[in-house]
């Protein structure tokens, strides 16, 4: 297996980068969707809220395999043609934003009631009890699930390499081809999204700790 | 011209009516103290003068201004503003150090600039003895000190009118008389107040009226004093309920 990292060493390196790119950017994505999501749900008027639930359970209720195939075959027909990589990191950003909206909507209701009535009558509107008092605190709750959802945006990536993205999962598969060793290859593959996951997870308890609330102790552990 | 006045006010939880037409009104500097069993409907009533409850009918008045009749989001919210209120689990804000928790809302909702707002969150800290506590986050202070800073929130924004409630149940004996001896202090300071509590003492000593709810309606009301002898149900009740939260403050 080591003569394989050795030989395919800058391919393996290559494909990490574009799936750690997938990762992030469709987080990123799927971060700026939930915030509107959340917005909308909380605030919006009733039709507003009904699009977003409408979104949520669309890209929760149907695969994400066929949501990439859908931007990257499906938008061609509607004149929209994009690039493998767009159209895959736009899909997993798309679904992760229903995702992580779910994640905000769990953690926002673990704000207490009082805090919400003492907001309310000290004189803030909606917007601000949402911005000043909710989301401090379901963001910061919000870390361990979201870091979660980061580490399942980088397994996820590897369905890009079905429209053929050349991302790590796609290296596997193009190191298989060349030398007929399948396990390992895969194997070694494998082991490096452990490697990445593990390491992001790790840091992630850092930025807990950093972003802990001074007596909460669950936090700071 | 009375500070507040309620007129048949109800309230409902699902369909299911929990205040059945209340009628009371405040003067102002007066300090109405409410008292019943659980379940009667005192905190709802509270809840329902800001609207922070929507009434399921009546009228309610605050200077002069029908609250109920209020469409407009931001005229409701700066009445609201005038109107302290308390729960009875303090409702500090976690995130936010002490001083934050006052000041916030000096900045957000009155507008002053952050100097000015921290300097006015500091005297109102001062005046309760928690301004030593100014940099420490709720989670690392006692009940007796979460409500003594929640109290000078609920000052520092110089409200008309506070609505307390039940500010000493959830208390350890000690950090009750820290917040009743902070409660007496509210009220040499004149300010109007309905205090939902079962402290007879502060009744007795620092109340203008006492109203008695019973199922979700006022069952008498008058001078402390004047309900208590009038209604010996009502005595023995307040009595029970004054040997349960401790007879400490009555020496």
């Amino acid at each position: 297996m080591l003569d394989l990292a050795v030989e395919y060493g800058h391919l393996l390196l290559v494909g990490l980068g574009r799936s750690i790119a997938i990762a992030v950017l469709s987080f990123l994505l799927g971060f700026a969707i939930s915030a509107a999501l959340s917005f909308a749900r909380f605030l919006g008027p009733g039709p507003i809220r009904s699009v977003a639930e409408a979104y949520i359970a669309f890209f929760r209720g149907t695969p994400l395999l066929v949501q990439i195939l859908m931007l990257f075959f499906g938008l061609p027909s509607l004149g929209v043609r994009l690039d493998a990589f767009t159209a895959a990191t736009l899909a997993i950003g798309l679904n992760s934003g229903a995702y992580q909206a779910e994640i905000v909507r769990s953690t926002a209701k673990s704000v207490d009631e009082e805090q919400l009535l003492v907001a309310r009558s000290l004189g803030l509107s909606e917007a601000q009890v949402l911005r000043h008092v909710v989301l401090p605190q379901a963001l910061r709750n919000a870390i361990p699930a979201l870091t979660n959802e980061y580490v399942m945006l980088l397994k996820e990536s590897a369905l890009a390499s079905v429209i053929g993205v050349m991302e790590l999962t796609r290296v596997g598969e193009y190191m298989t081809a060349a030398t007929f060793r399948a396990f390992q290859a895969y194997m070694l593959v494998a082991l490096i999204y452990l490697a990445v996951s593990y390491a992001f997870m790790r840091s992630s308890k850092s930025l807990e700790r950093l972003l802990a609330i001074p007596g909460f102790e669950r936090w700071s552990r | 011209m009375s500070l507040l006045s309620l007129e048949g006010v109800k309230a409902a939880y699902d369909g299911v009516e929990v205040l059945h037409g209340i009628t009371l009104s405040l003067e102002p500097s007066e300090r109405l103290v409410i008292m019943g069993p659980s379940g009667s409907g005192k905190s709802t009533l509270l809840k329902v003068i800001p609207r922070l409850i929507e009434p399921s009918g009546g009228r309610i008045f605050f200077d002069g201004l029908e609250i109920t009749a209020i469409r407009d989001e931001r005229l409701l919210r700066r009445v609201r503003s005038r109107i302290g209120y308390l729960p009875q689990h303090y409702g500090l804000f976690p995130h936010m150090t002490v001083l934050g928790n006052v000041a916030f809302p000096l900045r957000v909702v009155r507008g002053l600039p952050r100097r000015e707002a921290e300097e006015r969150a500091r005297r109102y800290l001062a005046l309760f003895g928690v301004d030593g506590l100014a940099d420490r986050y709720p989670t690392q202070l006692s009940g007796g000190q979460r409500q003594r800073v929640a109290l000078a929130r609920a000052l520092a924004m110089e409200p008309e009118l506070l609505l307390l409630d039940e500010p000493t149940s959830a208390l350890d004996p000690e950090s009750r008389l820290d917040v009743l001896e902070a409660l007496f202090e509210v009220a040499r300071m004149g300010k109007s107040m309905i205090i939902v509590t079962h402290e007879l003492d502060f009744a007795l000593e620092a109340a203008d009226r006492l109203a008695f709810m019973e199922a979700g309606r006022v069952v008498a009301v008058g001078g402390p004093g004047e309900v208590l002898d009038s209604n010996p149900r009502i005595r023995e009740f307040a009595e029970r309920m004054a040997g349960a939260v401790g007879s400490a403050s009555r020496s």
